[in-house]
């Protein structure tokens, strides 16, 4: 598309022309929240902003931020709750209770320094997995619902079979061949079997799949990591030398090696430019990174790099990795967050504000994506 | 630096600018006109001024004699000149980006896609009226193209 230039430049009133591609690429380097309040400047600009090349354009340019929920009693002013009681769930201001309530809040990291930013969103019970910047959360009254932080689109989901907390795991991923989100849900029935149904997101009902194989999952420990329309899972910890997939177009779960055993409990699998990533700690000084590298249908586990330090390293948990893979964020225990720079093989220390005394956190992306835009098929 | 082969660049003001051929081909454009054997005599950039051309064989210039090292201190000069060289008020950035668009410098580009996100990021409600201001010309871009559009169709 060829540009067409005002010679003259800077006067009030003239104003150079720009093409829309170029309107498109800039918009694409701005971050969701702000791009949600752009949408509103004029209808061109909302119609550029919600078409699914753009949002999902955007997306592939996320950088990872941590998710998590804290206690909070202040009750401020403009605070939405997703715990709507009246049977349809719109947002709302809640009313004056000083009642202890879970609030939505995201880290994100940036050269080394960490920023909390509080999402203004009250009522949650727990969440439970994210995918795409789509959180899957429970409100206080236990239903269960998916929702876009930033862009504050919630729709509630019919709730699978019901079964304590603790006994469930939930996974979320996007399938390419069908272009829906679904949810696996696996849960440990009164008999101690593990029994697993899927939901679409699209079509709004559960319908059970290929049951895993007997104890193929030791327990739940672990939440599901989806790469690529496959959801993988740690059976457990201590001694594992495998793990288990699920495609979910193809609903069967597979067991397959890992490259070394897991032998702690911060193992973790993690995704990355598209891959899955296998984080394991060889010693007290040692973790190795392994990248599943699938050549001709054929999954081969590469070794990417080794993490060595001189000081005791266990007690990091991995948290996720920077979406170029240069740098991998880890937990230690409530205390702090490090950042290790795979090119300068350096472990840094990130400044945090505030505490890290939350228990539940996932690796989440602030986007623009709802389950009404899925990207049309190239 | 004597031996090196040089080109002509004849501008929208009539003026000549002698470049080398390495630095002239960082932008892509010009990078083509030369393989497809238009260069000749000299290449003819009517469409952008003397004070933009200028900038721009500058930016060219420096990307092209910084060695593609790893090395931080010349990764850190290059930021830093190109920190600098986007502190331009908004009427020569509006014509740089034009220019470059033309000229299909990919990284100055970028550059420049970056300083204008840069300016419309993170606007509270007070500064919004500010932000629609700087947005306003980019709104009034979409108004124009579409205007020129019906125009160029006789709508």
């Amino acid at each position: 598309m060829s540009c067409i230039p005002k010679k003259q430049c800077a006067t009030s009133n003239e104003v150079p022309v720009l093409s829309n591609d170029m309107i498109f690429k800039i918009l694409l380097m701005l971050p969701a929240k702000d791009l949600v309040k752009l949408s509103t400047v004029c209808k061109t600009w909302h119609k550029l902003i919600n078409s699914p090349n753009f949002v999902e354009a955007h997306m592939s340019a996320c950088e990872p931020v941590l998710t998590f929920l804290k206690h909070s009693s202040e009750s401020r002013p403009n605070m939405f709750s997703v715990d709507g009681n009246n049977g349809s769930f719109t947002l709302f201001e809640p009313s004056s209770s000083k009642t202890r309530d879970r609030q939505l809040y995201s880290m994100e990291f940036k050269s080394r320094k960490s920023k909390v930013s509080d999402l203004n969103i009250c009522g949650f019970g727990d969440i439970l997995a994210t995918c795409d910047g789509l959180l899957l959360a429970t409100n206080k009254s236990g239903t269960l619902l998916v929702l876009n932080p930033t862009t504050r689109k919630l729709v509630p989901v019919k709730p699978g079979t019901m079964v304590p907390p603790h006994d469930e795991s939930y996974g979320f991923v996007f399938s390419n061949h069908t272009r829906e989100y679904k949810l696996v849900h696996l849960l440990l029935d009164d008999m101690g079997h593990i029994d697993s149904e899927i939901l679409s997101l699209k079509t709004m009902s559960w319908k059970g799949c290929t049951v895993p194989s007997f104890g193929l999952f030791r327990d739940f420990r672990h939440k599901p990591v989806a790469v690529s329309g496959v959801l993988y899972w740690l059976p457990g910890d201590n001694d594992v030398n495998y793990f288990v997939s699920m495609n979910i177009d193809e609903e069967k779960f597979v067991r397959n090696a890992l490259p070394v055993n897991s032998t702690g409990p911060n193992d973790r699998l993690m995704e990355n430019c598209a891959l899955l990533n296998f984080i394991a700690q060889m010693t007290v000084y040692r973790i190795q990174v392994w990248t599943l590298k699938t050549d001709e249908c054929v999954g081969i586990w590469v070794k990417r790099y080794t993490i060595n330090m001189d000081y005791d390293i266990t007690g990091l948990v991995p948290i996720f990795m920077a979406r170029d893979g240069r740098y991998v964020m880890f937990k230690l225990s409530r205390d702090a967050v490090y950042e290790y720079d795979v090119e300068e093989e350096e472990m840094e220390e990130v400044s945090v504000d505030g505490n890290l005394s939350f228990k539940m956190s996932l690796p989440h992306m602030n986007t623009l994506v709802s389950l009404e835009n899925s990207a049309p098929l190239w | 630096m004597s031996f090196s082969k040089t080109i002509m660049l004849r501008n929208y003001d009539g003026e000549t600018f002698v470049v080398d051929e390495v630095v002239a081909v960082e932008p892509q454009t010009i990078e083509h006109m030369i393989e497809d054997g238009c260069a000749n005599t000299s290449i003819p950039l009517p469409n952008i001024t003397s004070k933009i051309l200028s900038k721009v064989i500058e930016h060219c210039k420096k990307h092209v004699e910084t060695p593609n090292s790893n090395e931080k201190d010349a990764k850190a000069d290059l930021k830093s000149f190109d920190f600098d060289f986007v502190k331009a008020d908004q009427g020569t950035l509006f014509d740089l980006i034009l220019a470059v668009n033309y000229l299909n410098i990919k990284g100055l580009l970028d550059l420049i896609y970056q300083t204008i996100a840069d300016m419309i990021k993170g606007k509270t409600p007070e500064e919004e009226e500010e932000m629609r201001r700087v947005n306003a010309w980019v709104f009034s871009c979409f108004v124009g193209v579409t205007c020129l559009y019906f125009k160029s169709k006789k709508i």
